[in-house]
């Protein structure tokens, strides 16, 4: 019996059920395969770039962990004063480079919004 | 080197394996320990990540898992030749057939419920937006706030999944649940369900649909059971 | 965007061919089991790109490696789990 599936084409059939829209699933789910690098046609631009996100993703993750480590210090009141403010500039300041480094390899907030599986469960 | 698809109940007969090529239409061939088997094709070169690529492995898959229990292997599973699969087989066998077992006559279902974003107050790129503060403390004080409508939000999105798994959950032998794992998602789950009661599922995810107004829900397959696999002893090296 | 998915994997003549939503949304379901499920026969999981084999341990592999270390040294903020137990 021959498989009528086109080789370019995913298997039809696999939209068990829905409530809802299909674009409106596109939407939420354009996240999913960001995780590898999948560029086939890999010049030294994307392989930078590939880099570029992942590590960037990283340093984003600490910048998060380590804010809500210092807001709850804060809400908890084991900071003084000085130490919030200090703090404060500290991830002011690393936000902004966090920015200028975005900027200068073309990557927008969605790009660094790998899942990283156990280590996002940190957050 | 070889590429492996899948571990099987016994080999697969030779007319299966001979009606389906494997990636670059390499032939596919099986080997077993004692009634645990995987099927497999000679590779070059590890798969690259292209469509046409990960096409094939699934579509290897779904023909080997007509009629079988079948656990799909990860794409890119690359071993050094027959002895190391032999060898993998043996040492994992008891864990495999049980795997097996486990899947027997079942399918896996996804289910993927996203709620309203204008109603969650998230930024629609998970990013906090900039406190844009000026001096630290400043800073400090929204991400604070920013905190707590985010724990409120995953709150919510939590009750949400435990409701919609306790309505679907009933129908699977066994499920698998991720709650927000993006802000529009509310949850991201597979269950594995019997082949006879997928029709029950169906009506299970419109009735979810119908009673949380505000959520959409997307099942799909039946795939191969990826989420419900065993995991393995591997030799390092 | 959800164009993302399609230049991610693009060659040339693969960028043109755009799919209808039900095709792309059955796409991303499939890259999220192939790519990170299954059962893992081998230590590591090679790909290849640009002609080069790429032994990919998985960023999941690793950082698993990472969270068991810090659940041994019994780090005591993590959030609680978001897997809701059957």
């Amino acid at each position: 019996m021959a498989d009528p599936t086109p080789p370019d084409l995913p298997p039809a059939d696999k939209i068990f059920a829905r409530v809802g829209d299909l674009d409106e699933f596109l939407r939420g789910l354009d996240r999913v395969t960001q995780v590898l690098p999948a560029r086939v046609n890999a010049d030294e631009k994307n392989v930078e770039k590939g880099l570029a996100q992942l590590v960037l993703t990283l340093i984003d993750l600490l910048r998060q962990l380590m804010e809500r480590q210092a807001v709850r210090r804060m809400e908890g009141g084991t900071l003084t004063e000085e130490e919030v403010e200090r703090l404060g500039r500290t991830f002011m300041l690393l936000e902004k480079r966090m920015a200028e480094l975005k900027k200068s390899f073309d990557l927008e907030d969605a790009d660094l919004n790998i899942d990283l599986g156990p280590l996002g469960k940190l957050l | 080197m070889i590429y492996a698809y899948a571990i099987t109940a016994g080999a697969p007969p030779a007319d299966v394996l001979d009606g389906a090529p494997g990636l670059a239409d390499a032939p596919l061939a099986a080997r077993t320990v004692e009634d645990v088997g995987a099927v497999y094709s000679r590779i070059e070169r590890g798969p690259s990540p292209t469509r046409e690529d990960i096409l094939r492995h699934e579509q290897v898959i779904e023909t080997l898992m007509r009629g079988r229990p079948l656990l799909p292997a990860r794409f890119g599973t690359v071993l050094r030749d027959e002895a190391a699969l032999d060898h993998l087989l043996t040492i994992n066998h008891k864990g495999l057939a049980a795997g097996l077992d486990r899947i027997r006559g079942c399918v896996e279902l996804g289910v993927r419920v996203m709620w309203d974003a204008a109603g969650t107050e998230v930024d629609e790129a998970d990013h906090e937006p900039s406190p844009g503060a000026t001096t630290g403390t400043a800073y400090l004080i929204v991400r604070a706030a920013q905190e707590r409508r985010r724990r409120s939000t995953e709150a919510r999105a939590g009750e949400l999944a435990a409701n919609l798994n306790r309505l679907l959950r009933p129908c699977a032998k066994d499920g698998v649940v991720r709650v927000l794992p993006s802000p529009q998602v509310v949850m991201a789950a597979a269950y594995l369900v019997p082949q006879d009661r997928t029709g029950e599922f169906r009506n299970r995810v419109t009735e979810a649909g119908a009673a949380f107004e505000t959520l959409k829900l997307l099942c799909s397959g039946p795939w191969p059971p990826y989420h419900f696999v065993p995991e393995l002893e591997v030799p390092r090296g | 965007m959800s164009s993302d998915v399609r230049t991610n994997f693009a060659t040339d003549d693969e960028a043109q061919h755009a799919l209808s939503p039900e095709h792309e949304l059955t796409m991303l379901e499939l890259l999220d089991r192939v790519l990170d499920k299954g059962v893992v026969l081998s230590g590591d999981i090679t790909l290849s790109v640009a002609d080069v084999d790429l032994v990919y341990v998985g960023l999941r592999v690793l950082l698993s490696s990472v969270e068991a270390a810090r659940r041994r040294r019994g780090g005591d903020e993590l959030p609680p789990s978001q897997v809701v137990a059957p």
